[in-house]
């Protein structure tokens, strides 16, 4: 008897409306600290996949598990529950540009209920873990733009989830910026962190060699085995 | 638990201070507001203990028909205390009010003119609303004079009367539109605040804050706003009675205003205002915050 996959995608759809479609009818299953890009062009739905999985976005059709749970599970009301389960990177930034880079994750921090204590041992060891913690008074307008996606990956990993979600992690950022960041990536996955990137950057994409999925109007068109 | 809550109120603090003036104005007009109509409240408790002071004051005069017999005159007064809402009948004899009477003229104009007055009752009332009520039974009552036997002052009481009712209909009129002014600026500055603060609910919806731990700050910031304005709406009361209190006691000879409940008018106030706070900015926050 084989272990069920870490996420696994049954037939799913979404609907936007009557003429928009998301997904239509993935299906998809992904082991346990796998590293897999979502490929594709702007509106292939790559976005709409990670989005399912963080439950940003219903899905009308199929059925989605993630470590065995079924996500309509989870209700509107729990789903917090879900996504300190899994790191979210989102497409902006998303940083509050008057606090500094400790006071980003502090906030994040205090609002998933850690107390000032625990703020004050877990922002130090985040900071170290991405490589960020020279610039831990510096506010966010003084930042690279890969500086600043590192404090994004830091605050992703306050829950210390088994699983990153990064929709774009390189799209506003120069070539070896993009590197950086994907080597902290692999970072992280190569300690056993399933690692999900929806990116257009095919550079990078084919630099890396992982696992590829190619979408087109929401369904699965190209699939490459990494290396 | 204390992290937990000292973080919620920091966040309805920044959300507050990021929205002064909309948040000046939900709490101004809640103070206005709960003050007129506190105050409409309070107006009613006051004229009801002054009406039940002054009740003591206005009498009603009753006269006998001519001819009456002593006896039937102390049947009459044991008729009359036995209604409803006298407190006192006094028996004025004809021939002591005459007297009385003549004292207020020179000797000879009165010297050979005889006796007018008929007996007399004095009936002082211990409510003055059942006024009316009284002097239809008293007119029924044997050997009343039933024409012009029965006098009191219907028309100063129909004037407190009516001038309460206006007062009721004016002021609960004008206190609900501004509590319904006031909703609408709790509802909009809690709305610019989801709207100003919409980075930090997403970051926290991100990182797995809680549905509660995301919306709690909007409404304690509404609710903080509404119990503010209570409050400030229980202490421009407490001014305006002082006012009038100083202005009673110098013109008035119904005795000393009553203390102002600073008690009740601020935990009343105070509760009222919380809780329409709270009901507002859960009201603004359902759309917005939806999911």
């Amino acid at each position: 008897m084989s272990a069920s996959p870490f996420i696994e995608f049954r037939d799913v759809s979404v609907a936007y409306s009557r003429d928009v479609t998301g997904l239509d009818h993935l299906s998809l299953q992904i082991e346990r600290g796998e590293f897999t890009f979502f490929t594709g062009p702007t509106g292939a739905g790559k976005s709409t996949l990670l989005k399912v999985l963080t439950r940003e976005v219903h899905h009308t059709d199929g059925e989605v598990r993630l470590g065995g749970q079924n996500l309509n599970d989870f209700r509107d009301s729990n789903v917090h529950k879900l996504r300190r389960q899994m790191g979210i990177v989102p497409q902006n930034y998303e940083l509050l540009p008057t606090k500094r880079v400790w006071e980003n994750l502090a906030y994040a921090l205090r609002s998933v209920g850690k107390s000032r204590k625990e703020v004050r041992d877990e922002v130090p060891r985040i900071l170290q873990q991405v490589n960020i913690a020279h610039r831990i008074d510096a506010y966010p307008h003084q930042l690279s733009g890969g500086e600043q996606q590192r404090v994004v990956i830091g605050r992703a990993l306050i829950n210390k989830p088994p699983l990153l979600i990064a929709d774009e992690p390189t799209g506003n950022l120069d070539p070896s910026q993009s590197i950086e960041i994907m080597e902290l990536l692999l970072g992280l996955n190569s300690e056993g962190m399933t690692v999900l990137i929806a990116s257009h950057d095919m550079p990078v994409v084919e630099r890396f060699a992982k696992r590829t999925v190619r979408l087109e109007h929401g369904r699965i068109v190209a699939a490459e085995a990494g290396e | 638990m204390i992290h937990r809550v000292s973080f919620l109120i920091g966040e309805a603090a920044v959300a507050s201070r990021r929205n002064l003036t909309m948040t000046f104005a939900a709490i101004t007009t809640v103070a206005v507001s709960l003050f007129l109509l506190g105050g409409i409240a309070y107006l009613f408790r006051v004229t009801d203990q002054a009406t039940a002071l002054v009740a003591a004051k206005f009498e009603m005069r009753v006269y006998a028909l001519a001819g009456t017999t002593n006896p039937q005159i102390s049947e009459m007064a044991k008729s009359m205390r036995a209604l409803d809402g006298v407190s006192a009948v006094f028996w004025i004899p004809r021939d002591k009010a005459w007297a009385k009477e003549r004292t207020k003229y020179p000797p000879e104009v009165t010297e050979n003119v005889e006796n007018p007055l008929p007996d007399a009752f004095k009936v002082v009332m211990a409510d003055l609303q059942k006024s009316a009520a009284v002097a239809g039974k008293i007119k029924q009552i044997p050997h009343v004079d039933t024409k012009q036997g029965v006098q009191y002052l219907d028309a100063e009481e129909r004037f407190v009367d009516q001038a309460r009712t206006l007062l009721r209909w004016v002021g609960t009129g004008i206190g609900s539109l501004l509590l319904l002014v006031s909703g609408v600026l709790i509802y909009n500055a809690i709305r610019l605040s989801v709207f100003s603060r919409r980075r930090e609910a997403r970051i926290m919806m991100l990182v797995g804050a809680s549905r509660l731990t995301v919306r709690v700050p909007y409404l304690i910031e509404g609710t903080a706003q509404g119990l503010i304005g209570g409050l400030g709406g229980a202490c421009i009361l407490a001014a305006a009675h002082s006012a009038v209190a100083s202005k009673m006691v110098a013109l008035s000879s119904l005795g000393r205003p009553m203390p102002f409940p600073w008690t009740e008018a601020l935990v009343g106030l105070g509760l009222v205002g919380a809780v329409y706070g709270l009901v507002c900015s859960y009201v603004a926050i359902l759309l917005p915050m939806k999911g």
